[in-house]
């Protein structure tokens, strides 16, 4: 009945339809006829029927953790407790067409003819257009507030929560209504629904992905650790003198990393194919864009989806990226020890200096100004390799350097005792700042990092059920059974563990959480959230 | 860093008058209602916007929620400025 009223729910408020009418549809009708002859189709000596017959959990299951031809083999004869709901599966999949087709009347005009020119483009202008389509999903809450400091840091706070917030973010189409970047509130799920519109206009493939391990997670796990080597760094060469902005920014960054780090939350975005066979993953709403590379065997990923999908439509398949990612961390751990190395041997070149004057020298004559100004200035490339030439700007550079905001003022430099050693521990822990600050670029919207740990499945099926368990009032025991039935995925998991995590449950909710427990521990990869949740199961 | 920012220049006079006053997330409502005939400007004016979007993505890049960190150094060159083009006179 709850999930029923569930479904009820994501017909009228998102798709402007209702159950009944559905429910009386020639879609639902031959979906429903397809269903009923599953079986039939579907005999046990076929690979397909072997699945069908074994169910999301069991299949799933052994699927994700002995492989496909194993999982075949253990999946032979088996006598599911979950996992071979079979009733509501037309339901589920007409209501996620409902969902898709209003998504598509959310699109706006430019992302129509996007879609149209996506047919008459080659692979290469596929994915620039994936890309424009990627920005323009994007909305400005999620736009950097300026440079670090503590009021900006409040403000991205108070701006995360603010549009992020449940009450305010929107799963369904006619909730979230038309795209704009300003004020419409589709979450990532909407903004999922609308990738999955655009790609059923363009005719392209697509698939859903959820990121297990999240690119954003990645990158502040980097951040972290220049973070610490950074500080670690400073301190060590009892570097005292900080100058004001950089300090301020020290502080905000370690509340802002502590506030990210306690951010676990599931999240859903898609993957489009283009026309080489290529696939282009598209996040928005997590901020993260890029081409798949060869480690994540999307082949051979949609393939297996694509055997599955009739008898299985629930099933998520893990892929990641084989450790990829790892390189990254290296890079910058490298990266940063090279700044460190050469803000050592900057102060070791600076301390000969005893005045102001020799200061400026000694910072011109250390080979270091060029890359200072190149990584601070806000010019372009052209006019700032101009400037570079002309050896009176160097000069004035140093000059500014050297003297800090006091430059105007010769009497409180004569007068300030520690002056020398202020500029000096000012200008060497600009490559300090640099390398925290390398991060800001490109890595998760060039390809360089994609969400590394993900499940992938099937696209409207999918979404129903994603919104059918936002739409939810209450878990009880008909719920959690119903996703476990229908679905093979982490989140649905996640749910269920509830049942084993009180020592009140009643005795389904225990039977239902020890079989999700069973799968997810049997997996090779586990949401954060997943992991958590099961380290505190009786 | 390079300045991708997207010219106003080549904008009509309804459609820059729209940007000038609301940047790339200003209130595009508040601006109509004060003056209703900017909506005359306001296709190319959202297009402008897109664009000004897309290039602050590639600017800011990776993930956008992050604030770059602060230098003195930093604020010191901006104060600066380039050095002005220089005027030859005959000797």
């Amino acid at each position: 009945m709850e999930i029923m009223n569930a479904i009820g729910k994501v017909l009228a408020l998102g798709c402007g339809t209702t159950l009944e009418k559905v429910l009386r549809s020639k879609c639902y009708a031959t979906l429903e006829k397809t269903n009923k002859t599953l079986e039939a189709r579907h005999p046990s000596s076929t690979d397909a029927g072997v699945a069908l017959r074994a169910g999301h959990m069991e299949f799933g299951r052994l699927i994700n953790t002995v492989g496909e031809r194993q999982a075949l083999v253990g999946a032979k004869d088996i006598t599911p407790d979950f996992g071979i709901g079979m009733e509501l599966r037309p339901l589920i999949q007409a209501t996620g067409e409902h969902i898709i087709r209003a998504a598509g009347k959310c699109l706006t005009l430019d992302i129509k003819n996007m879609a149209k020119q996506w047919q008459n483009s080659t692979a290469d202008q596929q994915i620039d257009i994936c890309r424009a389509l990627y920005h323009c999903l994007r909305s400005t809450s999620q736009d950097s507030k300026g440079d670090l400091t503590m009021e900006v840091l409040m403000e991205s706070m108070e701006s995360h929560m603010k549009s992020n917030a449940h009450e305010v973010r929107k799963v369904l189409p006619q909730q979230y209504g038309m795209w704009n970047p300003d004020s419409c509130v589709a979450n990532c799920q909407g903004k999922t629904q609308m990738l999955i519109a655009f790609a059923r206009l363009a005719k392209a493939r697509v698939i859903v992905v959820h990121p297990l391990k999240h690119a954003g997670k990645v990158i502040n796990a980097i951040r972290h650790h220049i973070y610490e080597k950074v500080v670690g760094d400073i301190t060590k060469r009892n570097i005292t003198h900080l100058d004001k902005p950089f300090a301020e920014s020290l502080q905000a960054g370690r509340i802002d990393l502590f506030r990210r780090a306690a951010d676990e939350y599931f999240h859903v975005c898609a993957c489009i194919q283009v026309v080489d066979g290529r696939w282009v993953l598209i996040d928005p709403h997590g901020l993260n864009f890029g081409i798949m590379g060869e480690e994540w065997n999307m082949p051979e990923i949609v393939e297996r989806l694509d055997r599955y999908s009739e008898v299985l439509p629930g099933l998520h398949l893990l892929a990641t990226d084989k450790g990829r990612h790892e390189r990254l961390m290296k890079m910058a751990d490298k990266r940063t020890d090279e700044l460190i190395a050469r803000s050592v041997k900057l102060e070791q070149h600076l301390a000969i200096a005893s005045n102001p004057i020799e200061l400026i020298d000694a910072l011109i004559s250390s080979g270091e100004i060029r890359f200072m100004i190149e990584s601070f200035s806000k010019h372009d490339q052209e006019k700032l390799d101009k400037a570079l030439t002309d050896p009176e700007y160097i000069r004035l550079v140093a000059m500014t350097f050297v003297l800090g905001e006091n430059i105007w003022d010769p009497f409180r430099i004569m007068m300030d005792t520690d002056f020398m050693k202020k500029r000096l521990h000012s200008i060497i822990t600009s490559h300090h700042c640099v390398a925290m600050n390398e991060l800001n670029h490109q890595w998760s919207e060039d390809g360089m990092l994609i969400h590394p740990e993900c499940e992938l499945t099937n696209p409207e099926y999918s979404v129903a059920i994603s919104a059918i368990n936002s739409l939810v009032d209450h878990y009880g025991p008909e719920v959690n059974r119903f996703f476990m039935d229908y679905s093979f995925d982490q989140t649905s998991m996640f749910n269920a563990l509830r049942g084993i995590m009180s020592r009140w449950s009643d005795e389904e909710s225990i039977m239902i959480g020890k079989a999700a427990e069973k799968s997810l521990k049997a997996l090779p990869v586990q949401h954060p959230l997943c992991r958590l949740r099961l380290s505190h199961v009786i | 860093m390079i300045d991708n920012s997207t010219p106003k220049d080549s904008l009509s006079p309804k459609a820059r008058a729209l940007a000038d006053q609301l940047g790339h997330t200003g209130s595009i409502a508040e601006a109509l209602k004060k003056d209703p005939s900017l909506a005359e400007g306001l296709d190319e004016y959202q297009k402008w916007r897109d664009a000004e979007h897309q290039a602050e993505g590639q600017r800011i890049g990776s993930d956008s929620r992050q604030q770059p960190v602060k230098h003195g150094v930093a604020e010191a060159l901006k104060k600066l400025g380039l050095p002005p083009k220089r005027k030859h006179k005959k000797k």
